[in-house]
């Protein structure tokens, strides 16, 4: 009887890759050790989930990687690491929608919330699309920082970025005042 | 805007479809940093994977089995149909590779599994007892075949050739006693056994 001996693979070499694409148990089944508690992790932090429904969110994002891999990956976009923290994420806002549908209570008026809702939709549409421009326009450092501080200390973020703790916190500080101010901006501009 | 309320927005951005992504150092700096989880998550993970895995493949729970295997001979299949490891199977039962290869060679009859063992392999593959009965009965008369077999081949050539079969050899004599598989008695200690595990799955 052969058994895998727990070999971990470097998921960045292209003929790993190559492998996983192919089918490769061993592969996947080390892409699923070094992978599946940080996935949980990050779905936990990035979408405030208990750990039991991140569990959960975690265990589709392996289901769709296992069925895509072959399929849906190209190397050329980016690392397999990558590609699977962003089906984490897309994971993550369906389980949010979903949550939302089942905590909605049946309305009186229903016509009317639809209108509301519609309304508020658009109007956080282009709330979130200015921010998006907003964001984008920060320093790689500034964009970075604030990324990583959904998911990660102020610490953490610190040794990655080789920058001092107080660094960090006033790059946020500062950023998240350059967004409220510029967002406010474009907003009554809009609004004019 | 207070500091809360812009930090608000931005968790809409990154939690919605316009997210900016992670770079691959940001995600590398994350997984090696994530560690304040409970115990035991990355297992749990798998576990769910693999039965979200094993449930797409029957979506319903299986009351009859077409084609008439060994008990480890249909799981071996099963698995290879959903192309899972063994190690993944071992991970979502929680025990270790070689008992579950063990298994699916039949070094392990099934009904020397603990009934606990055999119902949690039996709930992750989603059968049911009538089905399992099917491949049970169809184990028997495969060990039946297998021991005829041996005998046959002690007494052959004088005792030269192994009494014991090789692994391969074993499965070919598995596969073809499988479809003269008719519903023999089984005896009392495996229809025992047989009630056991249900008792188990209904717990």
């Amino acid at each position: 009887v052969n058994t895998s001996d727990n070999t971990e693979f470097d998921l960045t070499d292209p003929d790993v890759i190559e492998r996983l694409r192919a089918g490769d148990e061993l592969v996947f089944n080390s892409l699923q050790r070094q992978l599946s508690q940080p996935l949980a992790q990050f779905i936990s932090k990035r979408f405030n989930l208990c750990y039991q429904d991140a569990e959960e969110v975690a265990a589709d994002v392996m289901v769709k990687v296992h069925e895509q891999i072959g399929v849906s990956y190209d190397p050329a976009k980016g690392s397999v690491k990558a590609w699977t923290f962003k089906i984490a994420i897309n994971k993550g806002i369906n389980r949010l929608e979903h949550q939302k549908s089942v905590d909605k209570k049946p309305e009186k008026d229903r016509w009317r919330t639809i209108r509301e809702n519609r309304f508020k939709d658009s109007q956080n549409k282009y709330r979130l699309e200015t921010l998006k421009d907003v964001f984008s326009s920060l320093s790689e450092l500034d964009q970075s920082i604030l990324r990583l501080s959904e998911i990660m200390s102020d610490a953490e973020i610190a040794a990655f970025e080789g920058v001092r703790i107080d660094v960090v916190r006033q790059h946020r500080y500062r950023a998240l005042g350059y967004i409220d101010r510029e967002c406010a901006v474009r907003e009554k501009e809009k609004s004019e | 805007m207070s500091e809360e309320e812009v930090s608000k927005r931005l968790q809409d951005l990154f939690r919605s479809k316009d997210a900016p992504e992670l770079t691959d150092a940001e995600i590398e700096a994350f997984i090696s940093t994530a560690s304040e989880v409970p115990p035991g998550t990355g297992e749990r993970v798998r576990a769910k994977f693999v039965r979200k895995v094993l449930e797409k493949l029957h979506p319903q729970p299986i009351h009859r089995v077409d084609e008439p295997l060994p008990f480890g001979r249909w799981l071996e299949r099963e698995r290879q149909k959903a192309r899972l490891s063994r190690e993944d199977i071992a991970v979502a039962v929680g025990k270790d590779e070689l008992f579950i290869a063990r298994i699916e060679t039949e070094d392990i009859l099934p009904w020397q599994l603990k009934p606990a063992e055999a119902a949690s392999l039996i709930d992750l593959f989603r059968l049911e007892p009538e089905a399992l009965k099917q491949l049970i009965i169809v184990s028997y008369a495969a060990i039946e075949g297998r021991k005829d077999a041996e005998i046959i081949a002690s007494r052959s050539r004088e005792g030269q050739l192994s009494k014991k079969m090789g692994g391969h050899v074993k499965q070919a004599s598995d596969l073809r006693q499988a479809p003269n598989a008719y519903p023999k008695e089984l005896s009392d200690a495996i229809n025992s056994w047989l009630n056991k595990i249900n008792e188990e799955v209904r717990r």
